[in-house]
């Protein structure tokens, strides 16, 4: 007890050392302090953060994933496709273009370009597994979109902690 | 308002006194943003980090149970912010010297909001911005906050002993580089 009791006491003596001697450095090299920000930043820092709490705990502001920004247009237009197929029936006279008779008349090709991942479709797959599938994007294509749109930067802010640490790890053994 | 302690004024935030939460960040929000700017080095960043914690710590104030002061818990949260803040820093840094990607990101932008102030970095900056994150993080709580190496324990949730160690060795890499620039 006495023995870890010195060991301490001794840990401490040079930690104070060590830190006189770094304070005595940055004299001698003339290092000043960092400078502050103006007097004026701090009321406005906490305007700020006071409006960005309402906007978070109001709901008000929609805070859209980066998932959903990319999926959202691509979803609304898929569903307007389904609810054409599904529920409009064609009335009239025959020369009227109709969502119905546009849509029947697109090649299969096409079609299957409007979904998200035309390679999970299958002969056999259902209206209601279809549904469930235009629905998803992988975290690749999202991914490249954003890395091709020059839009990494967004990528990025919306990972997780350990997803970046996760990448950070990778991009580190890449370099070595 | 003022004359409430942190506990009081948590508890009055929770039963929907907003200006509570406000005295709350007058209070801490230098410590916040100088704890901010030291780990991720620039005026602009600190000033995210900043309100990033007090936005996430608004909101988690349910999770505050009192086991630690307020402080030290939303210190927590600052210092958290501030080293995932270093690492997305660190990945860009990494894209930007792709040779394919270098291209079609954008370059680093000056900040241009009406608070900006001329900053420049101070050579003590540099050596710390030279030391691992978690190592930069100690560093920061104790030789500029003077931090307790208890309470620095209840932020980074690591032994006394290590913290002693670890900060005995930031001091003398920050020393060596500062003998070694010019």
């Amino acid at each position: 007890m006495k023995r870890r009791q010195q060991v301490s006491l001794q840990a401490d003596a040079d930690e104070l050392k060590a830190v006189e001697e770094l304070k005595a450095l940055l004299d001698r090299r003339g290092v000043g302090p960092e400078p502050a920000p103006p007097d004026f930043y701090w009321p406005n820092h906490i305007i700020r953060t006071n409006h960005a709490i309402d906007d978070a705990s109001s709901g008000k502001a929609i805070s859209i994933s980066w998932a959903a920004r990319v999926a959202i247009p691509g979803v609304v237009a898929i569903l307007f496709f389904f609810i054409g197929l599904h529920y409009y029936v064609p009335q009239g006279p025959k020369d009227q273009n109709t969502l119905t008779s546009v849509v029947l008349s697109l090649s299969e090709e096409t079609i299957d370009s409007l979904l998200l991942e035309p390679e999970h479709l299958t002969e056999s797959i259902t209206t209601g597994e279809l549904h469930g599938e235009m629905f998803k994007l992988s975290d690749a294509q999202i991914s490249e979109y954003f890395i091709t749109t020059g839009n990494a930067q967004t990528l990025l802010e919306a990972m997780e902690p350990q997803q970046v640490n996760d990448l950070l790890l990778t991009l580190g053994s890449h370099r070595n | 308002m003022h004359q409430l302690s942190d506990h009081e004024l948590v508890n009055e935030v929770r039963n929907g006194k907003r200006q509570a939460y406000t005295e709350l960040m007058r209070r801490y929000q230098q410590r916040v943003y100088w704890v901010a700017r030291r780990i991720v080095g620039s005026h602009e960043e600190a000033d995210d980090v900043a309100q990033e914690t007090f936005i996430k710590a608004y909101l988690a104030l349910g999770d505050f149970r009192g086991d630690s002061s307020f402080f030290t818990w939303l210190y927590r949260i600052a210092v958290n912010m501030s080293l995932n803040a270093v690492r997305k820093q660190q990945v860009m840094g990494y894209l930007r010297q792709s040779e394919i990607l270098s291209r079609i990101l954008p370059a680093k932008e000056t900040p241009a909001t009406e608070l900006e102030f001329k900053e420049t970095e101070s050579l003590l900056q540099r050596a710390i911005e030279e030391l691992p994150e978690k190592q930069r993080a100690v560093f920061v709580m104790r030789y500029f906050d003077e931090m307790p190496y208890e309470e620095i324990s209840q932020v980074m949730k690591t032994s006394v002993g290590g913290l002693k160690a670890n900060y005995f060795h930031a001091l003398k890499k920050v020393q060596e580089y500062l003998k070694n620039e010019a």
